[in-house]
């Protein structure tokens, strides 16, 4: 599947999701953790977990720890009190805009799609 | 992976990456290939260019946020500027100018600190952050008093300089007993996310002052301003320097218990030392120099010391010997004091031609080096001491 193009303005809400599910998580947990919820179809690669993590931990959204693990540093992520509200909020508008697109994505009554198995 | 040659530079988005790196591998090796094909995998997955593009990308999306501390800087800036011209013109109103600066800075310390405390509102270590932040203030204070011939000028230097040479060595002592639980400590933090913006004020302070310095010195006119600059940078320079310990004391293994503890103490040592020029000019001149300049011995040592035994830099056995090098500079300014001494080196100190190309020399590593943390930041202190004429 080529999830890259689709995944890009859902990773936000990815994240949070997750987050709120779990007390912490470091980079490397969240993008295996979406590999195997997805059995393996979408992953997000450095590129595209990391600038986003600062950008909601400088939201004040989440908040870090540190700890040495294996002779090197391991950063944790956990959602802060105003991380958890962005969490329940944005996981609905996700919710309600795939709702949405499934209705504007399912084929008329007749269409050529249908054919296809779309 | 050598991380640094791939010009990640941010320190904690480069540990995050060597993590994720090294779990790749990690989990590869579970499946029972070994290291090397394990590596060249994970090395084989990652696009030339792939990682100065994350820290590019990160970089710009924390940038992107208004930020009121880049807005009150950017004003400072601009009112430096400002004041440097119209010295340089002779226009009326640079010393007012200067003053706004100071305060603008101040303003800018507050926000900064401020915002600090209320972001990471759940971090540990907003105390000491209020506390430094205010001492700072304090100094600047004293300074702008001093300019305006204001009476209590020294009580606020000595205060401000006082307290920070007292609560930066409790702070290392804390990070020290600290057995690796303060490793998210928001000072750390905010110190290892602001290295570069730290050492950008410093070299301005640092221009700005050669400006004024050398401008003065072209007309013919005595100067307290240049000085002012240098004393400033030398300070933000010296606290910036030592701070760089505490990353080191609460990741620790305690392995060597001695050798941090030494470490401890010559660092809090040199502290003491580089601030005590700064806590007023009632001091003795010699008292002055003897004590700033062996504070650059002891900073220099432990540069020396990093770099030939703990560091893994590939540059390690040009630094080593770089820094013992530099090493004799502040030994020469010591010396100057010394009559045998004085005729021997001690003109160098006064000497312009020798003052400009050792600039230009302590520039030059700069850039060389741009990549090594400690070494930048010693260099830049070598810099701000160099060019005080008499403390």
């Amino acid at each position: 599947m080529k999830s890259k193009e689709y995944i890009k303005g859902t990773i936000k809400t990815i994240v949070l999701k997750l987050l709120s599910e779990t007390d912490r998580m470091y980079g490397y947990e969240i993008s295996q953790r979406v590999k195997e919820l997805s059995g393996g179809e979408l992953e997000l690669t450095y590129g595209a977990l990391y600038p986003i993590l600062y950008k909601l931990e400088n939201e004040n959204l989440l908040v870090t720890t540190s700890e040495i693990v294996g002779g090197r540093v391991r950063k944790y992520y956990a959602l802060t009190s105003s991380g958890n509200e962005t969490a329940k909020t944005k996981v609905a508008e996700l919710d309600r805009f795939m709702e949405v697109l499934r209705n504007v994505m399912a084929p008329a009554p007749g269409s050529s799609l249908q054919v296809w198995g779309a | 992976m050598d991380l640094d040659a791939q010009g990640i530079s941010f320190n904690p988005l480069k540990e995050e990456l060597l993590d994720h790196i090294v779990c790749d591998i990690e989990l590869k090796m579970d499946e029972g290939i070994d290291f090397d094909a394990a590596w060249a995998s994970v090395h084989d997955q990652i696009p030339e260019d792939h990682f100065r593009n994350i820290q590019k990308e990160t970089m710009e999306l924390l940038n992107r946020k208004f930020n009121p501390v880049r807005i009150s800087g950017v004003i400072s800036g601009g009112l430096l500027a400002a004041a440097t011209i119209f010295k340089m013109l002779h226009l009326p109103g640079a010393g007012l100018l200067l003053l706004i600066f100071l305060v603008g800075s101040c303003v800018t310390l507050v926000v900064g600190s401020a915002r600090s405390i209320y972001v990471y509102r759940e971090a540990r270590g907003r105390g000491a952050i209020a506390l430094g932040t205010l001492l700072i203030i304090a100094f600047i204070a004293g300074l702008c008093f001093r300019v305006l011939h204001l009476p209590g000028a020294s009580v606020l230097m000595a205060t401000g300089v006082l307290g920070l040479s007292v609560l930066f060595p409790l702070l290392s002592v804390y990070f020290f007993r600290s057995k690796q639980k303060l490793r998210g400590h928001l000072l750390i933090r905010l110190i290892e996310d602001n290295q570069r913006v730290i050492e950008r004020v410093a070299l301005v302070l640092i221009g700005f002052g050669l400006v004024f310095n050398y401008s003065s010195l072209l007309l013919g006119i005595d100067s307290f301003v240049g000085v002012i600059f240098f004393i400033f940078a030398c300070i933000l320079t010296g606290l910036y320097v030592y701070s760089l310990t505490w990353s080191y004391f609460v990741n620790r293994d305690g392995s060597n218990q001695a050798r941090d503890l030494v470490l401890l103490v010559a660092s809090s040592v040199a502290l003491v030392l580089f601030l005590i020029p700064a806590v007023g000019f009632n001091i003795n001149f010699l008292l002055r120099q003897y004590a700033a300049f062996s504070a650059l011995v002891i900073f220099d040592l432990i540069v020396l010391f990093y770099y030939s035994r703990f560091s893994d830099s590939p540059n390690k056995k040009i630094l080593a010997p770089l820094a013992s090098f530099l090493t004799l500079y502040p030994l020469v300014r010591l010396g100057i004091k010394l009559q045998w001494f004085e005729g021997f080196l001690g003109g160098l100190t006064t000497n312009n031609t020798f003052i400009i190309s050792f600039l230009i020399f302590l520039i030059a590593l700069l850039i060389g080096f741009r990549k090594e943390g400690l070494f930048r930041a010693l260099i830049i202190l070598t810099i701000a001491s160099h060019m005080i004429p008499n403390l």
